[in-house]
């Protein structure tokens, strides 16, 4: 055997480096056209999914989608790309983005979404949609589905990938053990003082003896969770007419506001900062609350981890309307893709009734589609048949109806909600050190910042001169 | 001699460049060593170059690439919100190192000591360092919780009791943690000193290098052991403690994880520091440019305090000779 010398060795291990690394370099050969040697038009599209709560269920939901999707469109694959949790997906598509490598199409929700309609990201899906407007059938949509994500020209950018009711879980046993009636299940049934005066039964905070409340949700904060109940007392967070404005200095605004900050430290019924405590599920699944503000997300976990009998109501009313919110979960196409077409024929099956029933019983999501409505719980119970005890029909009748909106966006949304309001947020909700007032001061600097009057490296010196 | 034909010149063979086995040591070692050299090109010193170019833009890196100068590297001496995370970071940082560099030196000198189950008590002392800074931000987020965490259940009673017995007209009540301003970063500090393991390996490695026979010297001089830690521990034991300073004041520089998971920077900016400012600025409002300026402020804010331990350690850390 020929022996390798020491300089030959590292030679050849040079070059094969040198190799490896020009063919990792060189573009990849089209798969589809390798394996089959006859389809060499297929396109691969990825496909980055935000499923939270059910990600195992969801797997199951794409084996069986998929292959009746691949049946119909031959040429195009689809990667499943699983959600990669917290705010890595943000922070991850934004830089697929940058480089140039995000996936065809992408599930975002909340501000996320609207941040990208208003980044340029998105593909305007206007177009499509009047060209396959029987299929589409915006119709089938409540009132407000779209709001969140049109342009200034009001084309659409993304389509609904559910729609979340928020609603009012509680627990059936805690109610019949004080003796009290549980709520009515018809929506504008009951109101904003009815709330108080059940909660008030259900708080406890004796020393020496375990502290309950009555509800909670996430955390009424800068966000869409304080949004619906001031859209109760009449007025928005988001000015509806001009997203640059502000509307908390209104007084049916403070009213609400005035309302949230009684309940979380007057009548005590609302246990607030669950979002830096005990999270709200937790607290409703261990007993310290006996009602929670919650959409159908949790309907799956509540249904596994409740050791009582529970049911959903709809939301009190306020003094002026139902408050409820609608929740912003769509599916964008990203505008750089190669395949806009291929990528909107995709996006038609994920919005389907095919996929809205599917996404029923592995997500234990609300389909969006108004005709896929009445099979929400049908599809609920082929998941698990206690969910035949649960009055479904709460979430679906409020998306029949057009009830509530989703959540208001500002023009700068994360620095409008999270650096200017919800430090005053904070300390008049969370901490009780300041009067509702300062959120309304804080208010105007939202208005200043998105009128140019403010630059961003001043918002703190501005919020500082409020003392 | 040099021929006029350069056809007999091209085919002589050129003599063979010898390579010095100092030369071919240096070679390797550069071999060897390049992963990282590579690495650090690619992941740390292009990213940093591409980041202070950054910082003279008005970017969000997809569709926004104006060049505004200096304009953000002076903003962030003015903006009182990169001056309430400085500070907020600093607080930190001053209170972090010096404590958790006392306590896992303080825990490595008593598991260096010859205890029963000593392994067993060095992985439990450990053991909190290899958790995740995620699940640990979550799981004192429900010990602190004020009303219904572990920590006020146990802290109430006893407060409860004493109030009680000192007949105090106001009663003794466990602070809110992280749902006070006063109270979130003590809280946060707190529960990084849970993570005071890493430290405590190194300085373990460290007092297993003094050499025994000191101690017995000093024994026979009359030292005892308060005077033998002083005397022969803690100095022989300060280049150990320089690096572990020097870690430190970088991790505290940086912290993020528990403030994000924890708090999110409140309540009122409370918990907000350095890093997580410059990550909202940067992932949230997209304002790249403005997040790069700031991190090279906090950059020169690690660098500052890290040449000074270093600087003034010729008068504090002695070197075995």
């Amino acid at each position: 055997m020929q022996k390798v010398s020491r300089r030959q060795f590292i030679r050849f291990t040079g070059l094969g480096a040198a190799g490896l690394a020009l063919a990792a370099c060189a573009p990849a050969a089209d798969e589809a056209a390798v394996g089959t040697g006859a389809t060499a038009e297929v396109v691969n599209l990825r496909y980055q999914s935000r499923e939270l709560q059910e990600a195992e269920g969801v797997q199951e939901l794409w084996s069986e989608f998929y292959p009746e999707f691949k049946a119909n469109n031959p040429d195009i694959e689809v990667e499943f790309l699983p959600q990669p949790g917290g705010v890595n997906l943000r922070e991850g598509v934004l830089a697929q983005m940058v480089a140039g490598d995000a996936p065809d199409l992408i599930e975002f929700c909340c501000w996320s979404s609207t941040f990208f309609v208003q980044k340029g990201e998105t593909l305007n899906l206007q177009a499509y949609i009047d060209r396959d407007a029987d299929e589409v059938d915006l119709d089938d949509y409540y009132e407000g589905q779209f709001d969140p994500w049109v342009d200034e020209q009001g084309d659409i950018h993304l389509m609904p990938r559910f729609t979340g009711t928020m609603a009012l879980y509680y627990n059936i046993d805690m109610f019949e053990e004080m003796g009290v009636d549980t709520p009515p299940h018809e929506w504008g049934a009951w109101n904003h003082e009815d709330y108080v005066a059940i909660g008030e039964n259900f708080v406890s905070r004796e020393p020496g003896q375990p502290i309950t409340w009555a509800t909670s949700n996430y955390g009424m904060n800068a966000n869409w969770l304080s949004q619906y109940w001031i859209r109760g007392f009449g007025a928005n967070m988001v000015n509806p007419d001009d997203n640059r404005l502000c509307g908390l200095a209104e007084p049916a605004a403070i009213d609400a506001l005035n309302y949230i900050h009684s309940i979380i430290w007057d009548s005590n019924i609302f246990a607030y900062g669950s979002d830096i405590g005990m999270g709200v599920n937790q607290l409703f699944e261990s007993g310290r609350i006996s009602m929670m503000e919650m959409g159908p997300w949790s309907l799956g976990s509540t249904m596994r981890n409740a050791t009582f009998r529970w049911d959903v109501a709809p939301l009190p009313m306020g003094p002026s309307e139902i408050t409820t919110h609608q929740s912003v979960d769509g599916t964008m196409i990203w505008n750089k893709t190669d395949h806009p077409d291929e990528s909107w024929q995709t996006l038609k099956w994920l919005t389907s009734p095919f996929y809205g029933k599917l996404y029923a019983k592995w997500g234990t999501k609300q389909p969006s589609r108004i005709s896929v409505l009445p099979e929400f719980q049908s599809a609920l119970i082929d998941r698990d048949e206690r969910f035949g005890d649960i009055d479904i029909d709460v979430f679906t009748s409020s998306i029949a109806a057009s009830l509530g909106g989703p959540e208001e966006m500002f023009a700068n949304d994360f620095t409008c909600k999270d650096t200017i309001l919800k430090p005053a947020f904070d300390q008049v909700m969370l901490l009780n050190e300041a009067p509702v007032d300062l959120i309304v001061q804080h208010a105007d600097i939202v208005n200043r910042f998105n009128a140019g009057e403010i630059a961003i490296e001043d918002l703190g010196g501005a919020m500082a001169a409020l003392g | 001699m040099a021929t006029l034909n350069p056809a007999a010149d091209a085919g002589a063979r050129a003599p063979r460049r010898k390579w010095t086995p100092e030369k071919r040591e240096a070679l390797f070692g550069f071999f060897f060593i390049s992963p990282w050299i590579i690495g650090f090109l690619v992941f740390t010193l292009g990213p940093m170059i591409t980041s202070l170019v950054f910082g003279f833009y008005r970017t969000d890196l997809l569709q926004i690439w104006e060049a505004v100068g200096f304009k953000w590297f002076q903003a962030v001496f003015t903006d009182v919100l990169v001056r309430k995370a400085m500070f907020n970071t600093a607080y930190y940082a001053f209170i972090m190192v010096p404590l958790s560099t006392t306590l896992a030196l303080l825990i490595a000198v008593l598991l260096n000591q010859n205890v029963k189950g000593q392994s067993f008590w060095r992985t439990v002392y450990y053991l909190p360092s290899v958790v995740a800074g995620a699940a640990v931000a979550i799981l004192f987020k429900w010990l602190y919780q004020p009303d219904i965490g572990l920590l006020n259940s146990i802290l109430n009673p006893i407060l409860f009791r004493i109030s009680n017995f000192l007949s105090l007209e106001t009663q003794l009540v466990a602070p809110r943690w992280v749902f006070s301003q006063e109270w979130a970063m003590p809280s946060v500090i707190i529960m990084a000193l849970w993570g005071a393991g890493g430290a405590m390996l190194i300085f373990l490695a460290g007092l297993r290098g003094i050499p025994t026979a000191l101690y017995e010297a000093a024994k026979i001089d009359g030292a005892g052991p308060v005077r033998q830690f002083f005397s022969i521990t803690i100095p022989l034991l300060t280049p150990t403690i320089l690096f572990n300073v020097v870690l430190n004041i970088i991790a505290s520089w940086q912290v993020f994880t528990q403030v994000l998971i924890m708090t999110q920077g409140g309540p009122n900016n409370a918990t907000l520091t350095m890093v997580l400012h410059l990550y909202n600025t940067g992932f949230s409002q997209f304002r790249f440019g403005y997040a790069s300026a700031q991190a090279w402020a906090l950059f020169l804010a690690i660098l500052v305090f890290v040449l000074f331990a270093i600087r003034t350690s010729s008068s504090w850390v002695q070197y075995e000779r």
